[in-house]
């Protein structure tokens, strides 16, 4: 493992998989806070159930390392809400994490399948 | 019970942030809680007032301290254990010995069994966290510390005594900052088994196992026998190593030494006490006043490291 991977910052590592989650659950539209901890059960298939200081302490570092922004707040039953999004450079690093999650998926396969594949029998050569 | 007490969850954030955030906090709250029961309404306000102390202290997700302390966690967990893991090999030689553990046992039976429970469960915290299972490592791991200081909180009477706090600190001051780190880190930053929970894993445990050795004699005077005396060095010279390399490091965005440094640090003021009980002639005096110092210092730190953005140097990251 490349000694980079040891010492660099949290943001730079493979993502931790909370933070892949609400990356994930920003890609395709803007969203406020419960309509995330919704979009992520979801895409977890209800295995990950972010609660709500889990939330916003995620949403607190991402705003400040620039990976999503606000864009938007309205008010609903008199309370503000902020919708979030992905910015630019969250989408970058949202697109390298899925490539290189798809390259893990596919080396995975790959292999699963030439395990399957059965042993040639001896005795059988030409 | 619900409103007051989330207006308490509330309470605990800084003020700027409750000013920003509050009512998204409540509306994301409320709407979280809407329709469960009791049990999952005091999770998620468990958790909101747990955001609200972590800013407070200056432990948010965004600031360094916490990368840090995310960093540590699946290290302090295992070290954590190892202490508890030494405690109970101690078990049969303190018994014999007539130690303070010995007291309790023949005076107060159902405390020696509680700290044999705490023992347990800083094993089972330990296996939790290398699996991944962050939430049971978090709850049973400062539980399974309550229990394991049975033996000096059960002298309660005496813990004005300069010599039974120092002892208490030696005894279970490592295993408390462990804990103290493996709660720190904020659940978002602790993900599933990876290598590097692994690699944090193994360490914890050697680190663990020079705590064992260590732990075999802690309270008695003649505790730094020769070959102890190389390890105490050796530690104290790694750990001073790793700070001076952390701080420059840490600015040009390199996190690993500075976790290191922050993992070490129970070992290093393990050692250090120790030295202070044993070499140094009415010097325990000082426990009380480093009881009081460290965890002032710590909050300090980590309110000053905690309102900074970790540097970057990726050029992915903008």
């Amino acid at each position: 493992m490349p000694v980079d991977d040891i010492c660099s910052p949290v943001t730079e590592r493979t993502l931790q998989e909370p933070t892949l989650l609400l990356l994930t659950a920003l890609a395709d539209a803007p969203r406020h806070g419960y309509a995330l901890i919704q979009e992520v059960s979801a895409i977890s298939d209800g295995r990950v159930k972010l609660r709500t200081g889990t939330l916003y302490g995620a949403l607190d570092r991402l705003l400040g390392q620039g990976l999503i922004e606000v864009v938007g707040e309205e008010v609903v039953d008199g309370r503000a809400r902020k919708t979030y999004a992905l910015s630019g450079s969250g989408r970058e690093l949202l697109a390298a994490e899925a490539e290189r999650l798809r390259r893990i998926a596919a080396q995975a396969e790959q292999r699963l399948a030439a395990a399957r594949r059965p042993a040639p029998q001896p005795g059988f050569a030409s | 019970m619900s409103a007051r007490a989330l207006r308490l969850a509330l309470a605990l954030h800084p003020t700027g942030y409750r000013r920003e955030w509050g009512e998204e906090l409540t509306a994301t709250f409320t709407e979280s809680t809407a329709g469960a029961d009791r049990w999952a309404v005091a999770r998620e306000l468990f958790d909101l007032a747990g955001h609200g102390l972590r800013l407070r202290v200056g432990l948010g997700s965004a600031g360094v301290a916490a990368q840090l302390t995310a960093l540590v966690a699946p290290f302090a967990a295992v070290a954590a254990a190892g202490e508890a893991l030494a405690h109970l090999i101690m078990l049969p030689y303190l018994l014999r010995q007539g130690s303070n553990f010995h007291w309790v046992w023949s005076a107060h039976p159902v405390l020696g069994i509680v700290q044999i429970v705490g023992l347990l469960l800083a094993l089972a915290a330990a296996v939790a966290a290398t699996l991944g299972r962050w939430t049971p490592a978090r709850v049973l791991a400062p539980i399974a510390l309550l229990a394991s200081c049975t033996t000096g909180l059960s002298s309660l009477s005496d813990i004005l005594n300069s010599r039974t706090l120092l002892m208490l600190l030696i005894e279970h001051g490592p295993q408390a900052m462990w804990v103290l780190f493996l709660l720190a880190a904020p659940r978002d930053l602790l993900g599933p088994p990876s290598w590097r929970t692994r690699l944090g894993a193994l360490a914890g445990a050697l680190v663990g196992g020079v705590i064992i050795q260590f732990g075999f004699f802690a309270g008695e005077p003649a505790f730094l026998r020769e070959a102890t005396q190389y390890l105490a060095l050796t530690a104290i010279a790694v750990e001073l190593a790793l700070l001076v390399a952390a701080v420059p490091l840490l600015l040009r965005g390199w996190y690993g030494p500075a976790a290191a440094a922050l993992a070490g640090t129970p070992l290093a003021l393990l050692v250090f006490l120790t030295v202070l009980e044993g070499f140094v002639g009415g010097a325990r005096n000082v426990a009380p006043v480093l009881a009081v110092l460290l965890p002032v210092a710590a909050l300090g730190l980590a309110h000053r490291l905690g309102h900074r953005i970790p540097p970057s140097r990726s050029s992915r990251v903008r």
